[in-house]
């Protein structure tokens, strides 16, 4: 089976996916394996901030906001099912019905690069 | 008598796990707050007596880990590790096991004696999980507590294991070391052979945690290892080496993959102890949330509550603030009454009366705001005003947490400038502090209602619009300015936590809004107090000639007792007034630097009122007033009538100018002191040196640009 890779910012809400890798350097990228952004870690996009940045994640039960540009260093996997890990359920986050469906509208814009 | 024996307990743990709760129960009203030396990252000390133990607890910075990349985790761990505190409890919320146990792993790491408080254990339960404690104990070698914080449960069993570990180690505690995977392990054992021929860099801290540390090239550990000794030499050498070697083997440097290493551990220590929660714990705040962070509802909702945050604090603290000035002015005159009329007199009355009551006049503000900042940050909400006003303030180098000391800022600087304590990092700390003062706030708003009311009439309206704007659009081109100048660092990520909604106690409120209170009266009312009595003796010195002429004069014109007299004795104390003002040290400066303000088309008498404006800027209005031989209030016609007379020498443009600059000049002196508090004594000189440049630059842009567009 083919698995591709994205930069985490490209996710939807209500996607899922497991890090391959973190990318960044110094201060920032140990920040990020500090609060579970580690290989093999299940992540799934919560929501959006209404300005698009930044995005709620959970990560390994943890419920963690990115912004954009920082999410863009983190390489992940995509996944079709979010299995629970070490208990900890991501519940994906419920959208409104308008929101269903991707690339429509302005705000998808920027986020399928 | 047996003596008391003395005990030191650290509080570690993440953010939001519950800690300060702890931390207050175990204490209660006996702890001090200050700051840790040196940074400006507050320090909690409390005390308690139990079992015959004296206790000493300190409060550690919520941290995520224990790295050497912030402030509060470099303070964390050289607490641990130089002071060397007798147990360290490390406080957990139970219901995110996985990310909590990561410093559980870093403080294993560091040799300390543990105990481990499994907090928030009521939730656990009610989610449905399960833990096998013994399981656990045995991965972690601590003895372990359950605790419910909220409700103060279990707090005696926490301080008994501290005790029982103290008083029997070997029973209660096995270091236990971690394993990160084969490839690691034995590169550790090797550089630990090595560390421990080196003196130097084994007696600086736990070998294992060094060893650790080097390979995750850790700026501090570096620097340890950075000593000139052929032993030093050959760990750094091995270092590099070793690091290479596991970037080989794994394909992945070493940082990270003793980060997986640490996380590998929790995972397997938990496949064993835990068995899944049944409900999602974050269920009900994501159902909360749907409304709260909703694309269309997030920010109706967030604009309302912080109207409702802003009303509450400066509309409904105004009453108590009233209550405060009219007892001030009471007890002022009557004082004045009482005693006979001298310096010491002027002194009492118009120096330390004057100065308690400047001081105290902004403590209901303090109160209610920290109150309401409270109440958003124990319940979840800040996390969330963060993550919706991120974008906004990120695009002026900020932090979204920066919004709500902005905001506060339209009301009062000194509040606003204390509630930056919100923001986890310094960068974003000092970078707020030194904005929000552009913010207007209230003091310097009867200033511009004087002046625009004077000059500008019906469109009094839009100036004083104009000017706030300008204060707005000041802080976004200041804020990107600093940002990509004096702050490179990069800002700090926006890797922050969104807890789960949780309603706050009232005990941790009102400590919470007593302890900001407390910081303020003791800390910074002192400082206050001597400035304002400095700043009054500036003003009342040195005092004019033939007092007693005058007095005499104006008795004898009281005793005519003909209006015409009365009217000519009125006049006469307003001219003694305005000598007197004009005379002191303070107006001698504000003549001084004149030719300083004469270029943005201002008189001497602006000049006199700015200096006096440092002590407070709805001051200005009330030298101003003493200066025109008028009255002193912002909506004064004779004052009014003086200002617009040709005579004083003021053109509109001019006006326009003084009101910029009253905007972006110098914070008042309590402000001032707020900053030192907050940010330090060099960025306080920072602040009142880049505001008085900025303000003078701008005024005299907006006089000479006025005057070659012909509006002079």
């Amino acid at each position: 089976m083919i698995h591709h890779t994205f930069p985490l910012a490209v996710l939807q809400p209500g996607d899922a996916g497991t890090v391959v890798d973190v990318g960044g350097e110094g201060a920032f990228r140990r920040r990020l394996l500090d609060m579970g952004f580690i290989k093999g870690a299940p992540v799934r996009v919560i929501k959006h901030a209404p300005l698009m940045s930044p995005i709620e994640y959970c990560v390994g039960g943890t419920h963690v906001t990115l912004r954009r540009k920082e999410a863009m260093h983190i390489v992940v996997e995509k996944r079709p099912v979010c299995e629970p890990v070490n208990g900890q359920i991501c519940k994906r986050g419920r959208r409104l019905g308008l929101r269903r469906g991707k690339g429509r509208g302005w705000w998808r814009r920027g986020t399928s690069r | 008598m047996v003596e008391k024996r003395h005990l030191k307990i650290a509080l570690a743990g993440n953010p939001n796990s519950g800690k300060t709760s702890i931390f207050n129960a175990m204490t209660g009203a006996r702890q001090k707050v200050g700051n840790w030396p040196g940074v400006t990252v507050e320090k909690k000390v409390g005390a308690l007596s139990f079992r015959g133990y004296d206790i000493e607890v300190v409060d550690l910075p919520g941290t995520y880990s224990l790295t050497a990349y912030s402030v509060e985790e470099r303070v964390a761990r050289s607490f641990i590790v130089e002071e060397s505190p007798d147990v360290v409890i490390h406080v957990v919320d139970t219901g995110n096991l996985a990310r909590n146990l990561y410093l559980t792993v870093q403080l294993m790491e560091l040799g300390v004696d543990l105990v481990l408080d499994l907090n928030m254990w009521d939730e656990f339960e009610d989610s449905g999980a399960t833990l096998d404690l013994d399981k656990l104990h045995v991965m972690i070698g601590a003895p372990i507590v359950t605790t419910v914080a909220s409700r103060e449960e279990g707090i005696r069993g926490l301080l008994d294991a501290a005790i029982d570990l103290v008083e029997n180690r070997e029973e209660h505690h096995r270091h236990v070391p971690i394993s990160y995977g084969p490839h690691v392990n034995d590169v550790l054992t090797e550089l630990i052979g090595l560390i421990e021929k080196c003196d130097e860099i084994a007696s600086a801290a736990p070998v294992r945690w060094t060893a650790i540390k080097l390979l995750e090239r850790d700026p501090q550990a570096m620097k340890l290892a950075s000593c000139n000794t052929p032993q030093a030499a050959i760990v750094r050498e091995a270092v590099e080496r070793l690091t290479r070697h596991i970037q080989n083997a794994t394909g992945s440097d070493a940082e990270k993959v003793i980060s997986e290493g640490r996380y590998g551990y929790i995972e397997g220590a938990l496949r064993e102890a835990l068995t899944a929660q049944t409900s999602d714990r974050m269920e009900v705040s994501r159902r909360i949330d749907e409304v709260l962070t909703n694309r269309f509802l997030g920010y109706p909702v967030f604009l309302f509550l912080m109207w409702v945050l802003f009303q509450v604090t400066f509309r409904v603290g105004d009453y108590p603030e009233v209550w405060i000035s009219r007892f001030v002015t009471w007890l002022g005159t009557t004082l004045g009454g009482i005693l006979p009329a001298s310096m010491l007199s002027s002194l009492l009355v118009d120096g330390v009366v004057g100065g308690v009551g400047a001081v105290i006049v902004f403590l209901p503000n303090i109160l209610i705001l920290f109150l309401g900042v409270a109440f958003l940050e124990d319940s979840g909400y800040m996390a969330r005003a963060a993550f919706l006003m991120d974008r906004l303030m990120h695009s002026l180098g900020l932090h979204g947490k920066s919004f709500i000391p902005m905001l506060m800022g339209f009301g009062c600087s000194v509040p606003a400038i204390m509630a930056t304590r919100t923001l986890e990092s310094n960068r974003d700390r000092i970078l707020t502090v030194l904005l929000v003062p552009l913010m207007s706030c209230s003091a310097r708003l009867p200033v511009y209602l004087l002046i625009a009311g004077t000059f500008f009439a019906e469109r009094a309206g839009t100036a004083v619009f104009a000017i706030y704007l300008i204060g707005i659009v000041m802080a976004m081109v200041m804020g990107r300015l600093f940002a990509a100048t004096l702050f490179r660092s990069a800002p700090a990520p926006f890797v922050m936590e969104l807890p789960p909604y949780r309603l706050p106690t009232a005990k941790g409120l009102l400590v919470h809004m007593w302890e900001r209170s407390k910081i303020y009266l003791q800390k910074m009312g002192g400082v206050i107090l001597v400035a304002s009595i400095i700043l009054w003796f500036l003003g009342a010195f040195p005092q004019v000639g033939g007092q007693s002429v005058y007095e005499r004069e104006v008795a004898a014109l009281h005793a005519q007792g003909t209006p015409a007299a009365m009217a000519a004795a009125e006049r006469l104390e307003r001219d003694r007034a305005a000598e007197q003002i004009e005379t002191s040290y303070i107006g001698q400066a504000g003549k001084f630097i004149e030719p300083v303000v004469a270029p943005m088309g201002f008189t001497w008498e602006m000049g006199v009122s700015l200096m006096t404006g440092f002590v407070a800027k709805e001051v200005i209005v009330s030298t101003m007033g003493v200066l025109y031989h008028a009255g002193a209030e912002s909506n004064d016609e004779s004052l009014q009538a003086e200002l617009s007379n040709p005579k004083s020498g003021v053109t509109p443009l001019a006006a326009f100018a003084f009101m910029v600059f009253v905007l972006l000049y110098t914070p008042c002196i309590i402000a001032v002191m707020a900053i030192k508090r907050e940010a330090g004594t060099r960025w306080m000189w920072f602040s009142i040196g880049y505001q008085t440049a900025l303000a003078w630059l701008m005024s005299f842009g907006v006089y000479r640009i006025g005057m070659i567009l012909g509006f002079g």
